[in-house]
């Protein structure tokens, strides 16, 4: 297990954490998901060396950020992400319930890789969720370069 | 020099004193003595030569002379004499002395020789004597001379006398015969010359006194008189009848030196004479009489056609019977009477006066004046007509009667045009005076006003009065001078002011603000100023509110503009929320129904398996309406962006696209080419891709389904997406285009009943109009307008910016 890929799911919403769960076992995603309730959470994971889930632990392969979070809203965790050198180039692809062609614009503009709508139909969202993690689990090509700034 | 060196010598000789022994006394007894007898002897000679010069009728003068030279000489010896008392010149003396003697002896000599002819000169005695005797003489012969020039002055007075009488007499024939005004000449009939001419008749004939008394009559007369006769034996013909005593008078043609005829009057009579028989002839050029009688001739020729063609009615008539003694044609013509009628009768006998008093005024005047000028009345001609004349009368004398020549003009028109002149001033007059706006006449020069309307007396306080004759600036009327100088100066350049705003000052100090319109005009070599001012005060507060008003509209515009961008956030936000927040529980709704089905399926009885079944579509509807909701509303919220768009390539894209989806459906499309309209083209795709997808869906059922795009017959810019599918009823046609409403149970046909809703919001937002056409089962019909591109339609734009 050690050697797979973490992903980094930033979802508030309980409900949505379970299902994309859920998703991701369905799709057959074996790979360990870290769960972030908000964006501090999310950006801590990130940053600070010392958190315990961290230790050891490899930077996710992708993030997936949901846009509607409380407090610091998912544009803002994105920003930040790009902000710093250390995840400058992480994957990062926007999960989330909004269609408005505003949030989208501002997700690309801020810099995400991908920019998925979460559909009510579960068997259409298990489908997204399988499609997802093939791509940036698998077929992706991250830059090691990029990421190779990671302390530890 | 010798000799006279040796003649004023006294060497060797002793001075005469010593013969006196220098006794003073004898020395001076000789000296005062010589020169006593010298100095006598000088004045005696001096007195003898004065004499001499005095008295040259003195005989044997020349003795006088001598005895002068003598006595001289004489004196210069005893003047030497006492010059040799003390100077000794002896010769000198002695040569005086000589000289002396000469003379002395020539003076004696000449005094013997003159003696004879001395003794021979009377005594006065004798001459006494003499003198007496002729006195006496004389006397006598004065006393006769006296009388006899006595008689020769009595007698020549007496001579003179008769002689001046004569010569008065003379002079008074003279006088009668050279200034009569005829010539005059008196023939002696045995001589056939002429004895006696005047001046005139020298004159008249061109010929000297002297010549013309060498001359007879025939020689004075043309060869040939007027009535055919010669000049010799008419001229013997009368002068014989003159010879018998009769007096003749004729005419007489005279031919003169230059050759020249002159037509004369002679008379002839026969003068008294002891004598040859004298004729009298008394000759009168008669030309210029002639050529008088012939000018008054015609002259009184000429005066009657210019009053018969005189083209003023002219008559004349007796005064003061008025009785018409002549009328002209033009009178004729005026009047409509004949000359014959006229004639013999009076003007109030043919009723010419349109008022008979007029007549007796105008009698009046002529008696105080003697004539009258211009004075008006009316005339009524033959056939009633009434005209107006302009008279003018005077009394006359005509053939020794008092006549009356009186002139008439037909003042008629010329009265009617007064009258019209007259009534247009008083028109223009009352228009200018109670014109609503101030109007004022003034000169341009000096700005003194001419005349000023109510308007004006009302606008500035000011009576006409105390305007007429002043000009605005000495009035004050224009608050800032400078004004006044702008608007002339634009005047000069354009002729004329439009609108020109200005303030004003009243009579009271208040300003006002005017709008003058002004116009400068040429008359009789003045230019005025013609100005037309408004009271513009009122108006312009109510612009100043209306502008007020205006910019708080806008205020109020710009404020409900933001209250409205406040409430589209608000709306937008609320969308986010929807898409967010609504879709999430139903993710969760359908998410879990999924994982019950999956982890708990087999434990589910058929029923809930349906009922799970439902609950799971019921959740995918829900996010079906809201993600149509969430359409609608971003049409609703979207930015218009208008540009030409080729429809039926959209129509095709999106038909194009049905088919893909659905492969197995066989519908027939047909598309005019090249339709083109101007509108935001992702929306009229959205508007194009519900209404296509409408008709997909209702024409389902059909095996010859076919789908129509195009222009309304008739039409250039009405679409048309026409289908033979299901239709509807035309009763629920209101309801169509409501977001939600449906018309066909949602098992016969699926749908939210959002798209013809979002179709008629696209259509609005282009400012376009939709409505359809149907029959159930007869197939549908959808109209659409996209209205008028506010960038070409100004009132468009013009609203929507308001």
């Amino acid at each position: 297990m050690n050697n797979k890929k973490v992903i980094l799911l930033v979802e508030d919403n309980p409900d949505d954490q379970e299902l994309a769960l859920r998703a991701f076992r369905h799709g057959s995603v074996a790979n360990p998901v870290v769960v972030a309730h908000d964006g501090p959470a999310a950006l801590q994971y990130l940053f600070e060396t010392t958190h315990e889930v961290h230790a050891g632990a490899r930077m996710p392969a992708v993030v997936l950020l949901d846009v509607k979070l409380p407090g610091m809203n998912g544009h803002e965790v994105l920003r930040r992400i790009r902000a710093d050198a250390r995840t400058r180039c992480l994957p990062v692809v926007m999960l989330t319930s909004s269609r408005e062609d505003a949030d989208v614009a501002a997700s690309y503009r801020l810099g995400a890789n991908s920019y998925v709508p979460k559909p009510v139909d579960f068997t259409q969202f298990v489908e997204a969720v399988r499609q997802l993690s093939m791509y940036w689990l698998l077929l992706n090509v991250p830059s090691e370069d990029c990421m190779g700034s990671l302390p530890g | 020099l010798d000799f006279f060196s040796q003649l004023f010598t006294s060497a060797g000789f002793m001075p005469h004193g010593h013969c006196y022994l220098w006794l003073p006394a004898l020395v001076w007894l000789h000296a005062g003595s010589d020169l006593l007898i010298g100095a006598a002897y000088l004045l005696i000679p001096g007195t003898l030569v004065w004499f001499y010069r005095q008295r040259p009728d003195v005989p044997f003068r020349w003795t006088f002379l001598a005895f002068a030279l003598f006595i001289l000489a004489c004196g210069m010896t005893h003047l030497i004499e006492v010059w040799t008392v003390w100077f000794p010149s002896y010769w000198l003396e002695g040569s005086v002395k000589a000289v002396t003697a000469a003379l002395s002896l020539l003076t004696a000599g000449a005094l013997v020789k003159l003696m004879p002819h001395a003794l021979s000169i009377p005594s006065p005695a004798q001459w006494r004597a003499e003198v007496l005797e002729r006195r006496r003489v004389e006397h006598e012969l004065k006393v006769l001379n006296d009388e006899l020039e006595w008689r020769v002055r009595a007698r020549t007075k007496e001579m003179e006398a008769a002689n001046r009488a004569l010569r008065e007499s003379e002079e008074r024939l003279r006088t009668l015969v050279e200034h009569a005004p005829e010539a005059i000449v008196v023939l002696d009939l045995d001589r056939g010359r002429f004895s006696l001419v005047n001046d005139n008749a020298c004159r008249l004939f061109g010929l000297s006194r002297e010549e013309l008394l060498e001359r007879g009559p025939v020689e004075v007369s043309a060869p040939v008189q007027p009535d055919g006769r010669t000049a010799a034996a008419a001229a013997a013909e009368n002068l014989e009848a003159a010879v018998r005593g009769e007096a003749l008078v004729f005419e007489w043609l005279h031919r003169d030196a230059q050759g020249r005829d002159i037509i004369c009057e002679v008379r002839l009579v026969r003068l008294p004479s002891s004598g040859a028989p004298l004729i009298r002839g008394s000759i009168l050029d008669i030309a210029e009489r002639k050529v008088m009688y012939t000018a008054l001739t015609e002259s009184e020729a000429k005066f009657a056609t210019i009053f018969h063609n005189c083209p003023e009615p002219v008559s004349i008539a007796l005064w003061p019977q008025g009785t018409y003694v002549d009328v002209n044609q033009a009178y004729e013509r005026q009047f409509g009477w004949t000359r014959e009628e006229v004639l013999g009768r009076t003007g109030l006998e043919l009723n010419l006066w349109a008022d008979p008093a007029r007549r007796a005024d105008m009698v009046r005047l002529l008696e105080r004046d003697g004539r009258v000028d211009d004075f008006e009345t009316e005339f009524r001609c033959r056939d009633g007509r009434l005209w107006f004349g302009r008279m003018s009368a005077e009394l006359t004398l005509l053939n020794g009667n008092e006549c009356i020549v009186i002139l008439l003009r037909d003042v008629t028109l010329q009265r009617r045009a007064e009258q019209e002149l007259r009534e247009s001033r008083a028109k223009y007059l009352t228009v200018f005076r109670t014109c609503p706006e101030s109007l004022s006449i003034s000169s341009v020069d000096s700005s003194a006003y001419l005349e000023v309307n109510d308007a004006y007396q009302r606008l500035f306080g000011y009576h006409r009065g105390e305007v007429v004759g002043r000009s605005a600036l000495e009035l004050g009327i224009w608050a800032d001078p400078a004004e006044r100088f702008e608007l002339v100066r634009r005047l000069e350049r354009f002729g004329r002011v439009n609108g020109c705003e200005v303030r004003f000052r009243h009579k009271d100090g208040r300003t006002w603000l005017g709008e003058v319109s002004a116009e400068t005009v040429d008359v009789g070599g003045n230019r005025w100023l013609v100005s037309a001012v408004r009271d513009v005060t009122r108006q312009k507060q109510v612009e100043n509110e209306i502008r007020l008003l205006n910019t708080q509209l806008e205020e109020r515009v710009r404020q409900r503009t933001a209250e409205l961008e406040v409430a589209n956030q608000e709306l937008e936000s609320f969308s986010y929320s929807v898409s967010h927040d609504l879709r999430a529980p139903l993710r969760s709704i359908h998410g879990f129904g999924q994982a019950l089905r999956e982890d708990s399926g087999e434990r589910l009885t058929e029923s809930g398996q349906a009922h799970l079944d439902r609950i799971q579509r019921a959740a995918e509807r829900m996010g079906q309406l809201i993600d149509d909701l969430l359409h609608l509303s971003r049409v609703t919220r979207t930015e218009i962006l208008r540009q030409p768009v080729d429809l039926t390539a959209l129509a095709r894209g999106v038909v194009q696209d049905l088919r893909t989806a659905e492969p197995n459906r066989h519908v027939e499309f047909l598309a005019e080419e090249a339709l083109r309209g101007t509108g935001d083209p992702r929306l009229l795709l959205v508007a194009l891709e519900n209404l296509l997808r409408n008709a997909w869906k209702f024409t389902s059922r059909r095996d010859d389904a076919r789908i129509e795009f195009g222009l309304m017959p008739n039409t250039s810019d009405v679409y048309c997406v026409r289908d033979n599918g299901a239709g509807f009823d035309m009763a629920f046609a209101p309801r169509l285009f409501g977001p939600f409403q449906r018309l066909h149970a949602a098992g016969e046909f699926p749908g939210t009943g959002v798209g013809l809703a979002i179709v008629h919001r696209i259509i609005r937002r282009h400012g376009g109009r939709i409505w359809a056409e149907g029959t159930v089962d007869g197939g549908a019909a959808f109209y659409f307008t996209l209205g008028q591109d506010p960038r070409t339609n100004p009132s468009n734009q013009d609203s929507e910016q308001a």
